[in-house]
Formats: C-alpha cells, sequence, structure tokens
C-alpha cells in the first residue's frame, strides 16, 4: 500500500513539528521559562491583572451573543430551505456562503460606513440617525459577528435536516399522530447534536476573529483576548510575556470547548445518514409561508451582503467623502491611484496575490502527502498526524503566530526567516494547511477501498501509482483545498499586522490601516477588488465541485 | 380489504413517472413487481400517502383515501396502515420500545402499550432487545424490528419497500417465509415491492409486473409465469423459450429429448450443461435462439440432438403491445 512506513511518518511529524508544534511549544517556554528558570510569576502575574479578567468575560459574553445571534439567522433558513419550496433553490446556498467568506474587517467596515454619523443611512434616510447610537454598541458588534458567521451554522443544520428529510420522516409521518410530536420526538433530538456541534465551532470562531474586534470593537471600547494580544505586541510598552500568557489562556479555552464538542460529537452523532435522502418531493407553499420566505432570505441578504457591499462600493467610487451621495461624486480615480504602477495599494495587493499562491501551492503538496497517509486514520500514527495537522482550525490564528514570532526569534536557532517575507509564507502555511489536508482527506473519502488494492495489485511501481491514479483522482480536491487557501490567505489580517517585515504590506493590512488613518477610498477599491475576487473564486469552486460530482457518478 | 386504484398517475414536472393505473387488490399479499425505476416505489409511496399522485382516485373498501376530483387527501397516519423501509428507518435516538410505542401512544391506554411492544416483539423473535438503540444491532435485527413496528398498531394493510434487500441471501430467505407466516396469522393485508422475481413468487397471492410506469400484468404467480401477457413479462419472469419470436414461447419444463405423443421436434445444438444442484441446466441453440431446459446428465458442448416440445404446453401470447 502507498505511503506507509516509518520514513514517511517521520519526514512528516518533523514538518509539521517544526511549523506547527514548535511555536506552541515557545509559548509554553516563554510564559513559563524565565532566564533558564521554571517561573511562575508571569502567569500569575496576568491572573491578577484584572484587566485580563475584564477582557476573559468581554470574549465569553461575545461568544455566547454571537451563538444566539447566528441561531436566530440560521435555524429559520435552514427551515426554510428545507421545508418550503424554496428547497429547490440550490444557488441560494452559494449566495449564503458569501458572507462568510467575505473578510469580517470588510463586512465589518461597511458596516460602520453605513451606520457612522453622516454616513450613508443618515445621508439616505436622515430621520433614522437616532439608530446610529443604538448600533455603535456591544449589539451592533454582536450583529455584524453573527452576519459573518451564520453560513457556517446554517449549512449544517441544513445538511442535517436534509438527510432527516429521508425515510426517517416518511416513518414519522405514518407513524406519528401529529405533526408537533413528529417534530419534537423525531426531529428536534436528531438535529440537536449538529446544532451543539456548530455553536461550539461558533462559539471558537468568535473568540478566535480578529478583524472585527479590531476595526469595530475599538471604536466601541470592547476589547477580547485577541485585540489584548495584538495590543500587548504592537503599543508601546510592549510586553511580550503578558502576550504569551494570554495566548496560553485563550489556546487552553479554546482547546476546552473543542475537547467537550468532541465529546459530544462521539457520543450523539447518529449515522443519520442511513435516512436514505430522495428525490426532491414537489412543494406548494400557502402563498403566506412562500411571501414570509422569501421576505427572510431577502432581509438575510440585505443585511448580510447588501449593506456591507453597498458601502464599501460607493466608497471606493466616491470622489470627496464629504459630499455625499450625489451625481457628480463618482469616479473611478481610486481605482486609477490603485493600478497606478509603483503605488502601495498595487504593491500591497500583489504581495498578498504571491504570498497566497505560494502558500496554496506548498500546503496543496504537503497537505495531499500528509491525507494519503492518514487515509482513514485507523492506526495511532495516522490520528496522531491527523490531530497535528488540524490543530491550527482549533487554535486561534493570533495564537499561532504569537507562537511563531517566539519560535523564530529564538537565540538558540543558527539562522531566523524572521523579519523575511519567507516567515510571512510559512505563517500563512501553519494557519491554513488543514484546509488542504481536510478537502484531500475528503475526496480520499470518497474513492473505495477497492480502488486502493486495484492499484496495488496492477501498479508497476509507487510513483506510476501516484502520477496516474491517486493524482488524478484527487485533483478536484487538491484544487478546491488550493483555491480555498487562496482566498483565505489574501485575506488575513492579524498575522499580516504582527510579522509583515517594514514596509512591506499586504492586501489586508493596506485596507486595515487606509480605513483607520489614511484614504478610506482607496483602502475600500482594494477591499472591492479583493471581494470580488473572492466571490469569483467562490463560484469557480462550486463549479469545480458541482463537475467533479457528475464525473464521479 | 379491496384497494381500488382508478386512474392513479404521477408527473415529475415533464417526465411521467406512473401513467394512469387501474387496478383492484383484494388479495392478502400482494407483490409489485418490476424493475429499478419502473415506479414500483411511487405506486407503494402513493399508496401511503408519502407522494401524492398527480391524478386519481384510491379507495379502501368504499372509503376515499385520495381522490384529486373532490380534493380529499388522507394523511398518512390516518390510513390504518403501517410500512417496512427499505433503510428500516428506525429512528437512531430512541430504544427499540420507544420507537414502537411512538406509534402507539395515543391509541392505546399506558397500561397496554407495553403489552402490546412485547407482543410484537415477541411474533418478530425479539424479546429482550426494547432497551436498546437501533445502531446496536445487526441489519437483520433492525429488519426485524421495523417488521415489529409495523404490526405493532394492527394496521389493515402493510407496505413494504423493498425490505430485505439490504439482507444477505440465507437471512433474506429466513425472513422471506417468517413475514409470509406473520401475515398469514394475523387479519391484514401486505403489499410488497421487490425487484426480486423468486421472492415475488414464493411469497404473494397475487403479482403486478410493471413495466415503465406502467402495468405490464395482473395475476396469480402460476398465471404470470404460464400465461404472461407480454414478451416483457415472459422474459423477465422464469426462463423462456421462444417457439415464434415475440409471440409464442414454452417453459424449460415443456423440452426434453425423449418424444411424447404429439409433441414436436426441433433440432438442437448443445451450447453449454451447468449443475445447479438438483439437475443440469443445459442451454442449446434452437432455431436461432437460445433455449434451456433440464437434464439428469450432462450434454456434450457441440452435440447435435432432437429435442421435443410437449405442445400443449406451449403458450400463445396474447394481443401484442
Amino acid at each position: 500500500m502507498i505511503m506507509e512506513g516509518r520514513r514517511t511518518f517521520g519526514v512528516l511529524l518533523a514538518i509539521v513539528g517544526t511549523f506547527a508544534i514548535a511555536p506552541l511549544l515557545a509559548i509554553l517556554y516563554y510564559t513559563f521559562v524565565n532566564g533558564g528558570q521554571l517561573d511562575f510569576s508571569q502567569i500569575s502575574r496576568m491572573f491578577e491583572n484584572d484587566r485580563m479578567w475584564h477582557t476573559l468575560g468581554n470574549s465569553l459574553l461575545l461568544g455566547v451573543l454571537v451563538i444566539m445571534g447566528t441561531t436566530i439567522i440560521a435555524l429559520p433558513m435552514a427551515l426554510i430551505r428545507t421545508k418550503t419550496s424554496l428547497i429547490k433553490f440550490d444557488w441560494l446556498d452559494i449566495i449564503l456562503t458569501i458572507p462568510f467568506m467575505t473578510p469580517p474587517y470588510i463586512g465589518s467596515m461597511g458596516w460602520i460606513l453605513f451606520m457612522q454619523n453622516n454616513g450613508f443611512l443618515q445621508q439616505l434616510i436622515p430621520s433614522a440617525s437616532w439608530m446610529s447610537d443604538y448600533f455603535f454598541s456591544l449589539f451592533g458588534m454582536v450583529m455584524v459577528m453573527s452576519l459573518h458567521l451564520f453560513p457556517f451554522l446554517y449549512l449544517m443544520l441544513r445538511n442535517t435536516l436534509l438527510r432527516i428529510n429521508g425515510s426517517f420522516l416518511d416513518a414519522a409521518l405514518i407513524f406519528g399522530r401529529n405533526p408537533w410530536r413528529n417534530w419534537a420526538k423525531i426531529v428536534l433530538p436528531l438535529l440537536v447534536s449538529s446544532y451543539v456541534l456548530g455553536i461550539l465551532l461558533i462559539f471558537i470562531k468568535t473568540l478566535a476573529e480578529f478583524g472585527t474586534p479590531a476595526t469595530f470593537g475599538s471604536r466601541i471600547g470592547f476589547q477580547v483576548f485577541t485585540t489584548e494580544i495584538h495590543s500587548y505586541l504592537s503599543r508601546w510598552p510592549v510586553d511580550i510575556s503578558m502576550a504569551t500568557s494570554l495566548s496560553l489562556f485563550l489556546l487552553s479555552v479554546c482547546l476546552i470547548i473543542w475537547y467537550f464538542q468532541n465529546l459530544i460529537g462521539r457520543k450523539n452523532t447518529y449515522s443519520v445518514l442511513s435516512g436514505k435522502t430522495q428525490a426532491v418531493r414537489e412543494m406548494k407553499d400557502k402563498w403566506y409561508i412562500k411571501l414570509g420566505a422569501w421576505l427572510y432570505v431577502g432581509i438575510v441578504l440585505l443585511f448580510s451582503i447588501g449593506i456591507p457591499y453597498f458601502s464599501i462600493i460607493v466608497t471606493s467610487l466616491q470622489k470627496v467623502r464629504g459630499d455625499g451621495l450625489s451625481a457628480g461624486n463618482f469616479s473611478l480615480a481610486s481605482y486609477q491611484a490603485v493600478f497606478t504602477s509603483g503605488s502601495a495599494g498595487l504593491s500591497a495587493f500583489l504581495n498578498s496575490i504571491v504570498f497566497s499562491f505560494i502558500t496554496a501551492s506548498v500546503t496543496a503538496v504537503i497537505g495531499l502527502f500528509i491525507a494519503l497517509y492518514i487515509k482513514k486514520g485507523e492506526t495511532k500514527k495516522q490520528q496522531v498526524l491527523d490531530f497535528f495537522s488540524l490543530m491550527p482550525n482549533i487554535i486561534p490564528g493570533i495564537v499561532f503566530v504569537v507562537g511563531l514570532i517566539m519560535f523564530w526569534n529564538s537565540p538558540l536557532l543558527p539562522a531566523t526567516i524572521y523579519n523575511t517575507k519567507t516567515m510571512v509564507v510559512v505563517t500563512y502555511c501553519v494557519l491554513f494547511l488543514p484546509y488542504s489536508v481536510q478537502y484531500t482527506k475528503s475526496s480520499l473519502s470518497q474513492l473505495d477501498q477497492s480502488i486502493f488494492q486495484s492499484a496495488a495489485i496492477f501498479g508497476r511501481s509507487s510513483w506510476d501509482v501516484y502520477r496516474h491514479i491517486f493524482i488524478p483522482l484527487l485533483m478536484q480536491g487538491i484544487l478546491a483545498g488550493m483555491m480555498m487557501t487562496f482566498i483565505i490567505s489574501m485575506r488575513e489580517l492579524v498575522a499580516g499586522l504582527l510579522i509583515l517585515p517594514p514596509s512591506v504590506e499586504t492586501g489586508a493590512t493596506f485596507i486595515y490601516s487606509q480605513f483607520e488613518q489614511g484614504n478610506v477610498g482607496l483602502g475600500m477599491a482594494v477591499a472591492v477588488i479583493t471581494v470580488a475576487m473572492t466571490v469569483i473564486f467562490m463560484f469557480l469552486l462550486d463549479w469545480l465541485q458541482k463537475r467533479g460530482g457528475h464525473a464521479g457518478a | 380489504m379491496k384497494i381500488s386504484i382508478t386512474n392513479i398517475e404521477k408527473k415529475y414536472g415533464k417526465s411521467q413517472a406512473l401513467w394512469p393505473i387501474n387496478v383492484e387488490l383484494d388479495s392478502k399479499f400482494v407483490t409489485i413487481l418490476g424493475q429499478s425505476g419502473c415506479g414500483k416505489t411511487t405506486l407503494l409511496k402513493i399508496l401511503a400517502g408519502l407522494e401524492k399522485p398527480t391524478n386519481g382516485e384510491i379507495r379502501f373498501d368504499e372509503t376515499v383515501i385520495y381522490s384529486s376530483n373532490l380534493r380529499k387527501n388522507v394523511r398518512p397516519n390516518k390510513r390504518n396502515i403501517s410500512m417496512v423501509f427499505q433503510d428500516f428507518a428506525l429512528w437512531p435516538h430512541m430504544t427499540i420500545f420507544q420507537n414502537i410505542a411512538f406509534a402507539l401512544k395515543g391509541i392505546l391506554p399506558k397500561s397496554e402499550i407495553k403489552e402490546r411492544v412485547d407482543h410484537v416483539m415477541r411474533l418478530v423473535k425479539m424479546e429482550g432487545f426494547e432497551k436498546r438503540k437501533p445502531g446496536e444491532l445487526s441489519g437483520g435485527q433492525q429488519q426485524r424490528v421495523a417488521l415489529a413496528r409495523a404490526l405493532a398498531t394492527n394496521p389493515k394493510l402493510i407496505l413494504f419497500d423493498e425490505p430485505l434487500s439490504a439482507l444477505d441471501a440465507v437471512l433474506r430467505e429466513k425472513m422471506q417465509e417468517e413475514i409470509m407466516h406473520i401475515i398469514h396469522e394475523l387479519d391484514c393485508q401486505a403489499i410488497f415491492v421487490t425487484h426480486d422475481q423468486t421472492e415475488a413468487m414464493t411469497m404473494s397471492d397475487q403479482i403486478i409486473v410493471m413495466e415503465a410506469g406502467r402495468i405490464a400484468q395482473v395475476g396469480s404467480p402460476q398465471e404470470i409465469y404460464h400465461s404472461p401477457a407480454t414478451p416483457y413479462v415472459a422474459d423477465f419472469i422464469g426462463k423462456v423459450n421462444w417457439v415464434d419470436k415475440g409471440s409464442r414461447i414454452v417453459r424449460p419444463e415443456g423440452v426434453s429429448r425423449h418424444s411424447q405423443l404429439g409433441a414436436i421436434a426441433k433440432q438442437a445444438k448443445i451450447v453449454k450443461s451447468t449443475f445447479i444442484g438438483d439437475r443440469y441446466l443445459v442451454q442449446a441453440e434452437v432455431e436461432g435462439n437460445q433455449w434451456s431446459f433440464y437434464e439428469n446428465a450432462p450434454l456434450e458442448k457441440g452435440k447435435l440432438l432432437k429435442v421435443f416440445i410437449d405442445e400443449k404446453q406451449i403458450y400463445q401470447l396474447e394481443g401484442l403491445h
């Protein structure tokens, strides 16, 4: 069989170990060791700090509120897409994932531009200006984050509901006494486990989120873990041990939640798959259900895509921001400025493309080998590698970034990549390796066991087997993973802010710095280009997966 | 109970899953037999009320269950039927007891529910498994529980949607017998969907053969085998030897090497002999057609010989489609 043996494991573990595990060990080292001595004073200093407890409270509160927010948006949406005639409009799913793929800081910038004093809302409806005060509060922050994260929960709920829709529900229709009891006793219990898994992941993602707290939270003075860590590292006086202590704490919180998530997942996931999904039945709704459903979808799309996209596009097209929405105030000047060769915007954007492309290629290769080694994760070694390679998914990006900075600054290293562009690519690779591993693994899991066996019997050499059988069969998954990695590398903000060498910028840091103190129009022009590219890639990705489905059938 | 199906048809958009179907069923054990995609499961789901027909009427005795003209559609749970699903469809989060008791709440007083569950579990020989969850049972055991759940409400009609296709051959035969036995013991009817002609032959009193959304023939197993209505049915059920292509057939039992009074002689060239346990199945070429018949000893390949057909056993197909 392929990709087995001790040497492969050793090589792969060494790669993952150096780049993903060593940074975490570096955090531990800098937190607990001071001058070669074990020292707990730093961690106790953190626990004595009132500000830390305040931050913890803020982070947890935000997590709970975002869970509520995403539930309010995602649950009705999942019901609408599975129980009404809207079930046939599969294109809605791609549209609904756009908010999730939009960089969160761009989404919140859009909302800030729309709601702020003299923003678009006040220009369009002057009488609605009272809303601004209410919006710039924890409520607004939760809303913006929920609008970004809800697609994730929605897709999980929708898939579970679709699977229950098969013979499980048919059996309930025949044996059940009334629809409410069927709903309470059969649909709800089957839905609960995937709901709990979904919201725990939402909680972790909220804790790990940097973009929205950095743009929106800083405006309303709402500090969370990620922004605290960032400010300890970037504002004078730099306090490294505080940053590592906080990172360690955040890491522990995430690991605990992840542990519970696993526990629940193992206990309560039934093979809902046994309920055969069947051809979609025709559904006819009463007019008010249809109207209500479309209205709901319309409002969600307006809030999650319409308003933020409107704001960033219009801002990028405005000549003078103070002049507002008037006919003569539009031009392409910002775009011209961005596309002038040698401009800061263009070089930042090109940097992003180069970094993202290299990251996508490197992770694709490493991800392929790891996925081929892990296969179904049956042996201990395979599970270990699986766990380590997916770890960056559970651990907040900023923790890894802090760890990488500590590790590559270590005086023990003979040479360092710190303060070079390589460092950026390495960081991206560590952060986004899980995507490539997951995509390749999932397309590997779709291959029947017999393909491995026939390859083992008929393949003349293992190189032959890779080149002619596995790589072509997995190509679709590899490409999908590459595109996904490219998209999220393009938008990565916190890594860029902390590790970019002096005078180098990426698209994301350029947008951020222009928005905070500079030419907002210019920043938004780059934002629009980034977002447009993201959306195009998403449709390509969808097309790629659909095409693969047809070829495989 | 007499089940009357009048002009029931089903369209999915433009494609016609069922052409208007008219049939009356009153036998105890009815099988709907056909290849995949012939519309047999659609018809079953229409009877269950899980699919809504585009047109037509269904009556159970004199009660209208569905009528497009009267705009009447009785809910699945009010039709006094139950169903055994192909994938069992036992709810995975409930114990076996809860799965079976689910349909009983509200129609039986609480004190009697346990008694009834015990009773049906005994019928399917699964006593003692009540506290398990479906995931802890084997496929065959899950199938028995699914049957118990279907029996629990004392339905007038049980619908089976290819319930045995997920089981292995030995288990399948055993379950066939047990299902037949249970149905014949109880006061209820069964409609059984399958693509397996042996299953249909052994189990049913009445068979509906379906082809591409239409009924090809309705009849007892004997009628279907000896007097197929169309060439499709003749080819689909059992082995067939065409005396005249498309019009006259004889089954292998009607062919022998021994001359009889009133037998027709034909020249045959042996293609191969296969041992099938109690005898040999001989395949031969007769007037350009592939024939088969049974022999007690193998015949040499390529051998030319005479075979005799009992004229009484030749069947003339009526009106061709």
